[in-house]
């Protein structure tokens, strides 16, 4: 098939590796046209970057990135400042930082697309501001694209937002990330991702016998304590077991941890899987019976049996209210939880609808109407997800 | 060397094996209270290629003196030719010591001091990168304590050569000041040194913790400690620039204190107020002047009420 390549340069912003093999997948898949020129500029959102993964030693790296004409690193162009924590001041200080990208990033005077994560912080914003000529398409692979946009953004940023760019883990759910600038959500086939993860996939280990996979996450970023981190590694270890696993394997959430350096799973003495694979490819690799976890969308992207040990009670003590990690926490509880209710998709929807109204009202007032509609046609789920510590009961109710 | 009080172990060992090279030696020191039930130390030691463990023996001590057990232990244990000593929590940019050793081999100086950035929270928040914020300046040791307040003051902010801390006479930690212990001996080595230079290069960061010792002697030993760096600081040529700044730190150590105190819904402890009595009387009253200009005036109205008559 001859494909007729797309004027002008893409640049792309890629924070960690599920986010690569996301934006590699959107490409081959035909989601992002044809660019002409194709730029990746890496970032780390660790809370300690010097601590985290160096996303060009990624299994598969060198390989999927073959059609790639520049490899940028966003945090060596900061240093040394916290790349999430950096953003220019002055309208000096935005046109070096222009020209400092036009230069590196090799941009002409050719188009410029913007495929951008996480468009509420650095260094997104600041790619858009210093690009204010480019349009922005934005991309969640993980359950926040359901979620609320966590702050109001610009009029200058926000108006130039043509697509979200998300993976299709529940078909006929509508996410929310961004609704308000009118945005037109595109999916991606979760299948399409798992082929390409296994393209990366390290060696299988031999004679593995029946293995779970557990997601060490964020916790502490959860509001759990240590204590607490640790007796919820030890429910989801009988969990695993219970599964009938006989071995039980760690892999890290895709997230990166911004605040707990803490490794619960390595405590408990569990063996990571190869740290330098994509996640989703090393838990493929494993063909795991189960995959355990508490938030992590490697649950729902994984393919296999999936297990959220507590996520109600990490809702709980979810604080504030407004917490990116709600809304996933929530469709995770609904789709892997215990006791999980039965819930159609209308109700699924009315569901996310009212939590992006009660998160950012400002952004989603008419979602008002469907919180008050779920507490009275569906009490239970209500009384579970959308009630408990919600500072807007009262108009929600 | 990193002595290890709790948490922390983990992100410290993995950005320094970011910037680790052949030339480096770690030592990790188990300094928690509990001997380190979840393994932590060892992973790190694990991580680290070079590196060996060592544990304090008095684990019943409070933080500051089993820190301060752990900075004696390594220095006796180590026989590099450099050392520094980065705390569990802090974390370093790629490189970072590997830049400070380099400036001070072409410097020849027994002891480089650098500058760090105090961070609080996950996020951190390093101090503004310009131009001219960055590269060696060479000045003497007794510049390394002045002007920042004690910025350079500590061991974890400065590289010491062997032959400062093998010379007749040396400082060594004393493990009786508790917190007051590493700060005594990072004045000690400064003065000590005959030559020395400062090194701007960003890329050491300090985390802040909330849950600081405020028992009765880590108090006492963190004011004692400044005490004796005031004597110290008599007798260098330049005391009429370091007495002052001692005072100066040890009476913003003493403020500190207090608004934590305060903070915590209480009046300020008589202890208190009786050492920063002590620090005000034991010095002329053009030094104390010095001193108190020196100080934010928070702090300075904060001592002007502590001590009416001051």
């Amino acid at each position: 098939m001859v494909t007729t390549p797309t004027p002008g340069t893409l640049l792309v912003l890629v924070p960690h590796s599920t986010a690569w093999l996301f934006v590699t997948a959107a490409l081959r898949a035909g989601l992002l046209g044809h660019p002409e020129r194709l730029v990746l500029v890496t970032t780390s959102q660790s809370g300690v970057p010097e601590a985290g993964d160096e996303l060009r030693r990624t299994l598969g790296w060198d390989r999927l990135n073959t059609d790639v004409d520049v490899v940028l690193d966003h945090d060596e162009l900061v240093a040394p400042h916290h790349p999430l924590g950096w953003t220019p001041t002055t309208p000096a200080e935005l046109a070096r930082w222009r020209e400092l990208l036009l230069q590196r990033a090799g941009l002409g005077g050719g188009p410029v697309r913007l495929l951008l994560r996480d468009l509420h912080l650095a260094p997104a914003r600041t790619l858009a501001a210093a690009l204010p000529e480019a349009a922005v398409d934005v991309y969640a692979e993980d359950l926040s694209a359901w979620a609320a946009t966590p702050t109001v953004l610009e009029p200058s940023v926000a108006g130039r937002v043509g697509r979200l760019l998300h993976v299709d883990l529940w078909p006929g759910l509508i996410p929310r990330l961004l609704a308000e600038t009118g945005c037109r959500p595109v999916a991606l086939d979760p299948a399409q991702l798992r082929a390409l993860a296994g393209e990366v996939a390290p060696p299988s280990e031999p004679g593995r016998g029946r293995v779970a996979v557990l997601v060490e996450e964020d916790l502490a970023g959860l509001g759990l304590d240590e204590e607490e981190v640790a007796a919820l590694v030890a429910r989801q270890l009988a969990a695993a077991h219970a599964a009938g696993a006989d071995r039980v394997r760690a892999v890290r959430d895709p997230l990166p941890a911004l605040g707990s350096d803490s490794e619960a799973l390595a405590e408990a003495g569990l063996v990571e899987l190869d740290e330098d694979a994509v996640p989703l490819a090393a838990v493929l690799a494993a063909d795991p019976v189960v995959v355990v976890g508490c938030r992590s969308t490697l649950l729902l992207t994984a393919g296999v049996p999936a297990v959220a040990v507590q996520p109600e009670g990490v809702l709980e003590r979810l604080r504030p209210w407004a917490h990116p990690s709600r809304l996933p926490l929530v469709l995770t509880a609904l789709r892997c939880g215990p006791d999980a209710p039965a819930a159609g998709l209308a109700e699924v929807q009315q569901l996310v609808d009212a939590l992006a109204h009660t998160t950012q009202p400002a952004l989603h007032p008419a979602g008002a109407t469907p919180a008050r509609a779920l507490a009275a046609e569906r009490p239970g789920l209500a009384e579970r997800f959308l009630l408990p510590g919600n500072p807007l009961v009262g108009s929600a109710g | 060397m990193v002595p290890v009080l709790s948490s922390g172990a983990n992100t410290t060992a993995k950005t320094l094996l970011r910037g680790t090279d052949e030339r480096v030696e770690h030592l990790v020191v188990d300094a928690t209270a509990d001997a380190d039930p979840r393994g932590r130390m060892q992973r790190a030691v694990g991580r680290l290629p070079r590196s060996r463990a060592a544990a304090i023996h008095d684990r019943t001590a409070g933080p500051g003196r089993r820190r301060a057990e752990a900075i004696a232990l390594a220095l006796a244990d180590l026989r590099t030719d450099w050392v520094t000593v980065v705390d569990a929590g802090d974390f370093v940019a790629p490189g970072f010591h590997l830049r400070v050793l380099e400036a001070a081999e072409q410097l020849g100086a027994p002891l480089v001091g650098f500058g760090h950035t105090r961070v609080r929270g996950p996020v951190r928040v390093p101090e503004p990168a310009t131009e001219d914020s960055s590269g060696v300046v060479v000045a003497p040791a007794w510049r390394g304590l002045v002007g920042r307040g004690h910025r350079v003051g500590r061991l974890w902010s400065q590289l010491v050569h062997r032959s400062l801390l093998d010379s007749p006479g040396a400082p060594v930690p004393d493990v009786r000041l508790h917190h007051g212990a590493d700060h005594l001996l990072g004045w000690a080595l400064h003065l000590a040194a005959g030559s020395s230079a400062l090194v701007e290069v960003p890329g050491y960061y300090r985390t802040v913790h909330g849950d600081a010792d405020t028992s009765e002697e880590a108090l006492l030993g963190r004011v004692r400690g400044h005490q004796q760096a005031i004597d110290l600081a008599r007798g260098h040529i330049r005391a009429d620039v370091l007495v002052p700044e001692a005072v100066r730190a040890a009476l913003r150590m003493i403020c500190r204190l207090v608004l934590a105190d305060l903070d915590a819904g209480s009046r300020p402890r008589p202890r208190l107020v009786e050492l920063a009595d002590e620090v005000m009387t034991g010095v002329g009253r053009r030094t104390l002047d010095a001193a108190r200009a020196g100080l934010e005036p928070g702090d300075q109205r904060l001592l002007a009420a502590l001590r009416p008559a001051a």
